[in-house]
Parts: C-alpha cells; structure tokens; sequence
C-alpha cells in the first residue's frame, strides 16, 4: 500500500487518499480503544450490550440499534434497542422466540455453535425479515461462548446511500465491526464466566450449608446411635446379670439401677405391688424412701399410675406408659419429679409401676428412649414372673422336703412300732409260755412250800425290825401296859374350869388343825419328845392334864398318856370317847 | 517360800469350794425364848442333832432339802422343818408355834 522511497512520489489526488484512509484507520483504532475502555470493568452483559450498542452506532452513523444475547437452545435472552419509539422496542422484546429461529438457525447445522465467529448476515437473506423494525440492514451474527449467540442490527445510516452503504460496509465499516464484535464477545465472555464463577460460588456456599446442615444432622444422629449402643449394650448386660438373680428384690435393685446409667437419670424407683399377699418389693434409688415400701402408699401410687396410663385392663405382661407423671402421680409420696413412668401388670393381682426423675442433663427424654424404657420393662416382667415362680416352686419343693422328712420320720417311726410289737409280742408269749408254766406248775401247789416261804419271811422280818433303831414293838404298847385312868367330858370340863386342867390333843397335826377343843395343846408321840421340851418342860408335875386322841387301831391319847406319866406327871387321865363326847356335851371347840 | 504358801492357799480354796451347805449350817443354834431354860439345837455335820432344854436331850437326824429347807426326823418318825436365815434357825413346832435358834459364834 505505501510506496517506497525510491519510487514515484504520489500525485496530490493520490497523497489526499492516502491521508484520508490513515484518518480513517486512527478513528476506527480511537473507537476500539475507547470501547475496549468502556467495556472493561463491566461485570452485567445487559450493561455490556447496552454500552457496546451505544459505542457502535455512532462511528458507524447508524440511527437506530437492536443488540440481542440469547440462549438459542433454551430460548432465552434479553434484546436492547436504540432509536425505537417505545411500543416497538416493547413489541420487539416480545420476539425473541422467533429472532432465535430466524437468525440462530444456523446452530443446528452441525450442532456445536461456532466460538467467536462472527458472520454478516445480509437483511434478504435471512428468514426474519419482518422481526426487525425496517431499515437495519446490518446485521451481525455472533456466537458468544458454546451457549450464547447475539445478534447485531444497525441501521439506517445518516449519510449516503444504500448502496455507499454496502460499498463502507465492504471495507473499513466491517473491519471496525468485526473487532468491535470480537471486543464485544471478550467482555461477554469475561462477564458471563464472572458471572458464572458467582452463580458457582453462591451454588458452592449453598452446598456448603447443606453440607454443613447435613453434617450436623450426621453427628446428631451418630450421638443418638452412640446413645442407644450404649443403651443396648446396657440393657444386654442386663439381661446377662438378671438372669442368675433368684429373688425379685434383687431384680429390682439391678434393673433400676442400670435404668438410671443407660438413660442418664439421678433418681428413680420401681415397685411391685402384690394385693394378694398384700406385700411390696421396692426399689428406690437417689432419692428417699417416702413411705412407699408400706402398702396403703404403694397402692395409691400403683392405682394413679393405671389411672394416668390409660390401661383400661389389667391383661398379663402389659406395659403401657402413664402419661405426665409428674402432674398425674403428685401427691403419692414421690420423693422426686417423675419424668418418665410406665405403669406394668404382671398378672390381676400382682401390678407394679417404673418412675424415672429428669435426666442429669436436665434434656426430656426422646419418644424412642421411652419406647426403650417400655421395651426393657416388658423384659424386666420376664424375669420378675420367673423370680416369683421360682419362689413358688423353691417354697412347694420346701414344703414337699418337710413331708419328706415327717414321712421319713413316720416311717422310721412305725418301723420302730413295728420292731415294739414284735418285741412285745415275742414277750407276750414268753409270758404266756411262762404263764402256761407256772400255771402247769401250780398245780402241784404243795402247802408245805407255802409254809417254808411264810416262816422264812417272818424270820427276816422279825430279824430286821430287832436290828433296826427304829423298831416297832411286837405288841402294841398300849396293850401291854396298864391304860391312864379315864374321865368323862363332863368331869374333864369341870376339872378344867375348877383346877385349869390341861388339855392335850395326841392326833397328829392334820386332825388338829382341823378341829379341836378350845384351848388345847397339840402333843404327839412322834413329835413328843421335842414338843414336850419346848412347851410342857415347865408345866408343874402337879397339873392335872386330860388327853384325847384316838381310834380304834391308832391310840395316840394312850401313848402320850403313857409318856406323860413317865415323866412323873401326877394326874394324866384319858377323855373317855375322845373329841366326839366333848361335842357331843356342846362344849367348846375350836376353830 | 512363796510356792509353798501359793500351794498351802490353793489347798484352802480347795477345801473351802468343797465344803457344802451341811458343813454351812452345822453348829450350836440357842432359842430366843427368855422364858425356857437355856434351849440349845445342835446340828452335827455328820447328819445327827439334838434338841437340848436344861438337862434333857431330844435326839434327831436332820437334812436339807433342794428348796433349802432343813429337816429333822425325830426318833418317833416325826418330821419338824426349819426355815434357814442368816446364821440362825425358824423351826415351825406343830401346836407351839415358829421357834427361832440363833447361831453361836464359835
């Protein structure tokens, strides 16, 4: 195009050309420039399009302009006009549909859009001839990125004609066009992979949070299984540590207490309630016994908790939940706030209630933590009715060793009867053989046997009673000796009251005690000795005394009459008739 | 020296454990009664006794029972019973009355 030093210099017409095509050249490079400087910075591609649509009409001198960014595939997009009175530029936006047929068709040709390129579509030659407002004869398809195509139209120009149109357009016109669409198509492609990097980046921040929600909702439920393993495992040992337990105290004990570790809860209690037997087992543990193991208080308590369960029967083995047991069970000598209660039936008469006081870490306990509860108190019923049966099979198989052993006994004992009558009985006839005998033999009863045996025994006998210090006479001595004199109760009375006569009773003590006569002395002979010493030594020997006493094989009054007169007592006379004739006379007696 | 008399007090304890309650009560026991001449009970540890009002003597043989009751058989087969108090004697007579014996000291 410039020619070189050493050739012709150009003609004026030539040089004046020459001139104006390097001005044209600095506009068209001042334009890029400027947009390329408007351009940058823009974020938003509707402000891109409309400042690329601004900068475009005026080196160009177009006087109206239409700038479309769309998604052909979706349909989508926005369209800026300039120089449109308002109700077309409205009704143009309405078109979209079927600029995107019209002009982005070409789309479909291999089915990838072509990057960057940017094609002059002349206004005959495409299909939407009537989309656009008449007299934009420069139109310019150009593809943004894989999904967004725009479209350029400009037109009519301010200066020449159509046809020095077509001839600007050949030349300078699309070169300035073509960059300013390549300026166009970078600041689009920045804005729209800015954009995208923050629809990714809100998308991401999104994402974030669900995946923190969800990794809060994760450890969430991680606590809640870690809560219920360590619930199962409980609840399994249990089960391993109830099972070599015998009697329900015990059970209850165990149970309560690994409620209150598996759960977490400071204080609870358990209770059985037997109205049969009218007994309790009680369980309480970091709270008070409040009187509950009594069963007034108990039964008040188990009767609260059937009403607040809702149980309308008392099948066996059920487990039902008593409602607010902190409202419903007030006032039955909880020592604590009931949290959680299930109310249980062993069989009609023998019911029992599970109270939970809070938790240590003052949380309510969650529904499946009471479904857990309800589940190990159905288990906790098992074994309970197994302690209780054992207890009735240990008390029937106690009662069966009793009679064992009263059988055992009675046995032995019958057997030793047995040995007894046999015994007997072999005596039994040995005594009836010796009887048989001595009865053969007493028939040669001979007298004379009968008289040795007789001397015999009068010989000893004589012999023992002379040997012996305490000998009886022969012969009673009264008949040996000569009697004391008599009197009769009418003298002895007056010998009493006339010379104070002295009477002396000689039965022995039982006869006197029982009636006497008044005033007189007990005197026998088997006490006479003694008796005299301590009462009669002193009795002048001159006193007459009168003795009564006697019977028919037993005369008392004569031996003490006898033994009187031995000791010089002068006038010692015999009552005659005894204690009888006195009576009889009326005298006195005593008592 | 101290084992000789160590030994001579186990032999006194010995003997004083082994003495029962006849060689207790055994002794001369004299009545209360001022109107009687001198009534004196002996009680011998060989089971013999006598009853002694100035020069006479009733012989007797006496015992004590379980319940702690002294007994005496006279000579005649009559039985008397004595209540024991601290060192002295109440001897129920049949027709007389209760007759106290004190103890004397030897």
């Amino acid at each position: 195009m410039y020619a070189d030093a050493g050739g012709p210099a150009p003609s004026p017409d030539e040089g004046q050309a020459l001139r104006l095509e390097l001005e044209r050249k600095r506009l068209s490079l001042r334009v890029l420039l400027e947009t390329a400087q408007e351009l940058s910075g823009i974020l938003q591609p509707s402000k891109i399009m409309e400042t690329f649509l601004l900068m475009a009409m005026g080196p160009i001198g177009a006087m109206r302009g239409v700038a479309v960014l769309a998604r052909p595939t979706v349909c989508e997009g926005l369209i800026l006009s300039r120089g449109l009175p308002a109700a077309e530029a409205a009704a143009l936006e309405q078109r979209l549909p079927g600029i995107c047929d019209a002009y982005f068709s070409y789309r479909d040709m291999d089915g990838v859009f072509p990057a960057s390129k940017v094609r002059v579509i002349r206004r005959d030659q495409a299909g939407g001839d009537d989309l656009l407002p008449r007299g934009m004869d420069i139109l310019l398809c150009f593809s943004v990125d894989e999904e967004h195509c725009g479209l350029l139209a400009l037109g009519p120009l301010l200066a020449g004609s159509q046809a020095q149109a077509d001839a600007a357009l050949d030349a300078d016109v699309s070169s300035l066009l073509h960059s300013l669409l390549h300026l166009l198509i970078g600041a689009l492609r920045g804005a729209l992979a800015v954009n995208s990097i923050r629809q990714l980046s809100v998308d991401l921040g999104r994402k974030n949070e669900r995946l923190t929600e969800a990794l809060a909702s994760s450890q969430t439920a991680q606590r809640g299984l870690d809560r219920r393993v360590h619930q199962l495992a409980t609840v399994g040992e249990l089960a391993g540590e109830m099972a070599h337990l015998r009697d329900v105290q015990g059970i209850l004990d165990r149970f309560l207490l690994t409620m209150l570790g598996a759960f977490s809860v400071g204080c609870g209690l358990v209770l059985v309630l037997d109205r049969a037997a009218r007994g309790v087992d009680l369980a309480v543990r970091g709270a008070p016994d409040t009187g509950l193991s009594g069963f007034a208080a108990a039964d008040a308590l188990v009767y609260k908790a059937f009403a607040a369960s809702g149980a309308r029967s008392v099948d066996p083995l059920t487990v039902a939940p008593v409602s607010s047991p902190a409202i419903s069970l007030t006032g039955c000598g909880l020592a604590f706030e009931g949290c959680c209660a299930m109310y249980f039936v062993l069989d009609r008469e023998v019911q029992g209630v599970l109270v939970l006081g809070p938790t240590l870490s003052g949380e309510a306990l969650q529904d499946e933590d009471a479904q857990m509860v309800r589940a190990q108190v159905g288990t906790l019923l098992g074994y309970v009715q197994g302690a209780r049966r054992l207890a009735t099979i240990t008390a029937l198989n106690e009662g069966l060793l009793r009679q064992n052993e009263e059988l055992t006994r009675t046995i032995t004992e019958l057997t030793e009867a047995r040995q007894t009558i046999a015994l007997l009985e072999r005596a039994g006839a040995r005594v009836r053989s010796f009887m048989q005998a001595e009865g053969q033999r007493s028939r040669r009863f001979s007298w004379l046997d009968c008289g040795v045996i007789l001397v015999a025994a009068v010989l000893l006998g004589f012999l023992f009673n002379l040997a012996s210090p305490n000998r009886v006479p022969l012969a009673p001595e009264h008949l040996l000796r000569s009697p004391a004199p008599a009197i009769t109760a009418q003298k002895a009375r007056e010998l009493e009251q006339s010379e104070g006569a002295l009477i002396v009773d000689a039965r022995p003590q039982a006869f006197y005690d029982q009636q006497r006569v008044r005033g007189a002395a007990n005197l026998t002979p088997a006490l006479f000795d003694m008796i005299y010493l301590m009462r009669f030594a002193k009795v002048p020997l001159s006193t007459p005394i009168i003795v009564y006493g006697g019977n028919i094989s037993r005369r008392w009054d004569e031996d003490v009459a006898a033994r009187l007169l031995a000791r010089d007592h002068e006038r010692v006379l015999v009552l005659e008739d005894g204690l009888s004739a006195w009576i009889a006379r009326g005298y006195p007696v005593e008592p | 020296m101290r084992r000789t008399l160590f030994c001579a007090l186990a032999l006194g304890l010995l003997l004083a454990g082994c003495r029962g309650p006849a060689e207790d009560l055994a002794g001369d026991y004299e009545s209360e009664r001022v109107d009687l001449s001198p009534a004196r009970l002996t009680l011998r540890a060989d089971g013999g006794g006598s009853l002694t009002v100035g020069a006479e003597e009733a012989p007797f043989r006496w015992e004590v029972r379980e319940e702690g009751r002294v007994v005496l058989h006279t000579r005649q087969g009559g039985v008397l019973s004595a209540r024991q108090g601290p060192g002295m004697l109440e001897l129920d007579m049949p027709g007389v009355g209760t007759e106290t014996f004190r103890k004397k000291t030897r």
